[in-house]
């Protein structure tokens, strides 16, 4: 069991919930064990670039840092390239994909953009560089609709469909080195809170009985400290409800020690929830009083990562 | 920015005649049901016959609003749970989840002829539109708006839009949306063939033009049938009924018995697609009531004086320092509160509704939302 001995980590979780952090956070993790790193956004968002690096990732990977390199994938791109190959004639190929019939082609073909985003990923691994892998791990930061879970049910329905051709060859090659958990890791990422924890959940079980692709790594972010003991928590409540107490800073230190307090309890319970039955990792990440991450944050998830998950 | 001003809002519900539509639009993960159930709330308290609806399959809407669990069929809030809150509601409050499958069968059944309605359900390409790809619930949402809000039986409806920037492909020419299914260019284009022969797919072999090889080596054969064969299915009438539909929605959106509301939290991900969503809802014109932004922390006074505040020295530093971190935020909060207005004006309405302590999961709890978004 372990995470970065994978080929593929998948990032997976429903809109809001901070997937763009992990996903950064378990770059800059395996960066640190020494490792070739892709970090790859899929997905309209651009996010990643600028949490690390101020800058927005290009469509073909780019070393950000020496050995990390990030991309966004463009599938509407992929897919004229993938044309390019096809057809082997550039004056062709040009012509086809700036024809409006093929332009709603695309669009109507169902799962054909998620597929192509997968080939691309799949292309990318298979890449070779003096004679060894250009990359020794990808990371995923998948789209936030259907919790990412459409990209990779796409594979098994789109070969059901298709049934053959070199789309369904393609899609048949990465589906096994999707469902070869040597090689490939579905990591989901959910909140302490109702909603995220149901979904969580909720996806958790499809995953594993109907795509065959269990979660093995569980992030729940946002988690609270554990500020004040049980005795302290006593001392404040007695503070809080003592009528006498008309100092206006305190009662907003004690307003807010409550608030703590409260939000902390709240989450243990779902915490609890969603441990029930997860299986391998489960990596709770700290709240940071924050509207807006910055890189010292996601370095202190990583090592948090490198930490939990037993390498350091 | 005026706390006070919120106006449009509560004009449009107390003020406006006439069937009208309220719409939630922002990302995942912000409240938006839990707003968009207030508001339906409030109209109902106000004497309105209100209809919540839905499209994620919402426990918490269900729970917050006493309800084991939200139906695909309008499903009426007893009379009761507000009374066990000491409320007397003038109007009525119903509630809806949208199912995407079923909204799409009863669109073929409305405008297909009846001898093909079999034949489209079997369709494997109609079967994969009318379930997962991206844009279907979206499309759905209004498609079901429309119809809503023509059979007359509401005096409000408010719109949980599904928490996407897809929410919004309607804005866009209606061809856009009806692209989805009917594809004008696209069915044009194949028609000659289909109508010539037997789906006239050997036409298309022989014609064989490089787009269509291409596109036959990279989505098969089969693909290739299937969508022909939906195209075909999917004949005039149903086209011209789905592409009207369309436009009347657009239409019916863009009227004065509609308002959009962005929901949003002060984090940074939420906050610039709310500007988003503003700068769409700008362009095409369309009714814009304000931002409420949902979670935001309560900001206290800076101690400015750390003596004074010696309560227990064990525990004091603690306290301080949680203190601060949660005044910390709620600062992070007001600028990026401040950011929205810098960037869109002095006039853009916000309302700010507090992070509360607890969970919003029931009536009690959309009770003290509601005293927050409607206060005057």
């Amino acid at each position: 069991m372990s995470l970065f001995d994978k080929r593929l980590i998948f990032v997976l979780g429903k809109g809001g919930v901070g997937k763009t952090t992990i996903a950064a956070s378990l770059g800059l993790a395996a960066h640190k064990l020494g490792k070739k790193v892709l970090l790859l956004e899929v997905g309209d968002a651009d996010s990643i670039g600028p949490l690390i690096n101020n800058t927005t990732l290009p469509f073909y990977p780019k070393e950000i840092y020496p050995k990390l390199w990030g991309a966004r994938i463009n599938p509407r791109l992929v897919i004229e390239d993938y044309v390019y190959v096809q057809v082997g004639f550039t004056f062709i190929a040009s012509r086809i994909t700036k024809s409006k019939i093929f332009d709603h082609l695309v669009d109507v073909a169902p799962g054909l953009k998620e597929v192509m985003t997968l080939g691309q990923i799949w292309r990318w691994d298979q890449e070779i560089e003096n004679g060894s892998n250009r990359f020794d791990i990808t990371i995923i930061d998948a789209p936030a609709t259907g919790h990412g879970l459409g990209m990779l049910r796409v594979l098994p329905a789109l070969i059901e469909m298709i049934n053959f051709g070199p789309i369904a060859e393609q899609s048949k090659v990465v589906l096994n080195l999707l469902k070869n958990q040597e090689k490939t890791w579905i990591t989901l990422v959910t909140l302490p809170e109702e909603l995220p924890v149901n979904e969580a959940i909720e996806f958790r079980n499809i995953a594993e009985k109907d795509l065959d692709m269990p979660v093995n790594v569980t992030f729940i972010n946002g988690v609270y400290p554990e500020i004040f003991n049980l005795e302290e928590q006593e001392d404040i409540y007695k503070h809080l409800n003592n009528s006498t107490n008309t100092n206006p800073n305190l009662i907003n230190i004690f307003k807010s020690a409550q608030d703590e307090i409260i939000r902390y309890k709240i989450q243990k319970n779902y915490i609890k929830q969603i441990k029930t039955g997860a299986r391998g990792f489960v990596i709770e990440v700290p709240f940071f009083f924050t509207n807006e991450l910055k890189i010292e944050n996601v370095k202190e998830i990583a090592s948090l990562i490198l930490k939990s998950t037993n390498y350091e | 920015m005026n706390k006070d001003q919120f106006r449009s809002l509560y004009d449009f519900i107390d003020k406006k005649k006439g069937s009208r539509i309220i719409a939630c639009c922002g990302s995942g993960g912000v409240g938006k049901t839990t707003i968009s159930a207030t508001i339906g709330l409030q109209c109902a308290i106000s004497g309105y016959k209100t209809l919540v609806l839905t499209i994620d399959p919402a426990k918490r809407l269900a729970n917050s609003l006493g309800i084991t669990s939200i139906k695909h069929e309008e499903q009426r809030i007893p009379n009761e749970k507000f009374a066990q809150v000491g409320l007397k509601p003038k109007g009525e409050l119903y509630a809806m989840m949208l199912d995407t499958k079923r909204t799409f069968d009863r669109l073929v059944t409305r405008y297909a002829s009846e001898s093909m309605h079999e034949n489209i359900f079997k369709n494997r390409y109609y079967h994969h539109i009318s379930t997962n790809m991206t844009g279907s619930h979206e499309y759905i949402a209004m498609e079901k708006l429309y119809e809503l809000y023509h059979q007359n039986k509401y005096d409000i409806i408010v719109l949980d839009t599904p928490p996407s920037r897809r929410a919004l492909d309607f804005l866009e020419q209606p061809e856009r949306v009806t692209k989805l299914l009917s594809h004008s260019l696209f069915f044009k284009f194949f028609k000659p063939y289909i109508t010539a022969g037997k789906w006239g797919l050997k036409m298309l072999n022989a014609i064989a033009t490089p787009i269509l090889k291409v596109t036959k080596q990279m989505m098969g054969q089969q693909m290739l049938n299937d969508v022909t064969d939906f195209m075909h299915l999917w004949d005039d009438v149903l086209f011209d009924g789905v592409q009207q539909r369309a436009f009347a929605t657009r239409e019916l959106l863009s009227s004065p018995q509609s308002l959009f509301l962005g929901i949003t939290s002060p984090l940074k991900a939420p906050m610039q697609e709310s500007i988003f969503l503003y700068n769409k809802l700008k362009a095409y014109n369309l009714p814009f009531g304000g931002f409420i932004v949902n979670r935001v922390h309560r900001l206290y006074p800076d101690i400015l004086n750390n003596e004074e505040i010696q309560v227990n020295p064990s525990l004091n530093e603690k306290l301080i320092s949680n203190f601060k971190n949660f005044n910390k935020l709620a600062k992070s909060d007001s600028e990026s509160i401040s950011n929205i207005v810098n960037k869109l004006g002095n006039d853009i309405e916000i309302r700010k509704i507090t992070y509360f302590e607890n969970d919003i999961y029931d009536f009690v709890g959309l009770l003290k939302v509601k005293n927050e978004l409607f206060a005057l």
